[in-house]
């Protein structure tokens, strides 16, 4: 890789970083992607255990997850198409849940 | 499917603007544990003017998660919160503004709240001789969403340079999740713009106002910079 690219890597890694960042601090990222707007409000520390499930499928345009409660939507998160893009048959999606900004294994308690 | 036995707080988002609403807050505090409130650029600022700190001293001592998510006490109460009730009242997060209500704008640009679950022995009361409307207009909310609308669009502009990034071979990942989010630099109001007025020799900012001006310039300029090393983009066929 020459010098060129290695920097604009480097650069694309800070603006990747920079979006997460501003994306979550933002309210984005309870909604999802940049095509949606933001959500603000004070979110429960719940947590729930990680699951682990192996999707395939050839190409994707969006990706969401839906929360529906006694059978009425309630929430939707949008994975940004940076990350959905990249999904390969065989790959997997993992779903993990923190608390204070560590993992959570047992939500239950 | 979700673990049996999983409590997830649900949230209806059908409220407007005129909906009828009313909410008096008793300052039981209760609602100030166990929260997971996320802070953006004006928030922190204003956190740290009335703190008498910096953004980047703020940051450190009271923000975590990637520079995006307020510390809580080792009892699950908020970092800013005292013997007397909220630390930092006027100038508190969005978050706490609008509580108990959510916020949520859809893809369309449609605005909608929602009640969040209330703590079992809040001491607020809940009414209908109001409106959303009054209730937000009394919390002060109409800067913090003012300024969010212009972060929004700057956000979008990042994902616009991203997204160009990635057309042209570049690829790059960031998990967004509190907690776990990566730090960037230029969520540091202060840190920003003190570097962007040395680089040009302008006066630095005199109110929150102009460091947010400045902020956003200079995180512009960057994403400028970007784009023009960039490869110009096919014409459309």
């Amino acid at each position: 890789m020459d010098g060129a690219s290695e920097t604009t890597r480097r650069e694309a890694l800070k603006l990747a970083a920079a979006v997460a960042a501003f994306g979550t601090a933002l309210g984005f990222h309870a909604i999802g992607a940049e095509a949606q707007g933001p959500s603000t409000g004070a979110t429960q520390q719940k947590v729930i255990k990680g699951e682990r499930t192996t999707l395939k499928f050839l190409k994707i345009e969006r990706l969401e997850i839906k929360l529906f409660y006694q059978g009425k939507f309630s929430y939707a998160f949008s994975v940004p198409s940076s990350v959905h893009k990249h999904f390969r048959p065989g790959q997997q999606l993992e779903l993990k849940f923190f608390r204070n900004g560590e993992f959570v294994t047992d939500p239950l308690k | 499917m979700l673990p049996a036995g999983l409590r997830v707080p649900v949230v209806v988002f059908d409220l407007e603007w005129s909906s009828p609403f009313a909410y008096t807050c008793n300052a039981c505090s209760r609602c100030c544990y166990g929260k997971a409130i996320l802070v953006g650029p004006y928030e922190v600022l204003r956190l740290a003017r009335n703190r008498g700190l910096t953004t980047t001293e703020l940051l450190a001592a009271c923000v975590e998660g990637g520079g995006v998510l307020l510390r809580v006490r080792p009892d699950g109460g908020c970092v800013f919160l005292t013997e007397r009730g909220c630390g930092v009242h006027p100038d508190r997060p969005l978050a706490c503004r609008l509580y108990p209500l959510g916020r949520n704008i859809d893809a369309q640009g449609r605005e909608r709240f929602g009640h969040l679950p209330p703590h079992p022995q809040t001491a607020g009361v809940y009414g209908r001789d109001g409106t959303v409307g009054d209730y937000l207009s009394r919390q002060g909310v109409e800067p913090y969403f003012a300024v969010g609308a212009r972060y929004a669009g700057l956000y979008q502009r990042m994902v616009a340079v991203l997204a160009r990034l990635a057309e042209g071979g570049v690829e790059a990942e960031a998990a967004a999740a509190p907690g776990m989010g990566p730090a960037s630099p230029w969520l540091d109001v202060d840190a920003t713009v003190a570097a962007y007025c040395r680089e040009r020799d302008l006066a630095p900012p005199a109110t929150l106002e102009e460091a947010v001006d400045l902020h956003i310039r200079a995180v512009d300029a960057w994403l400028e910079g970007l784009a023009t090393s960039l490869p110009a983009a096919p014409p459309a066929a």
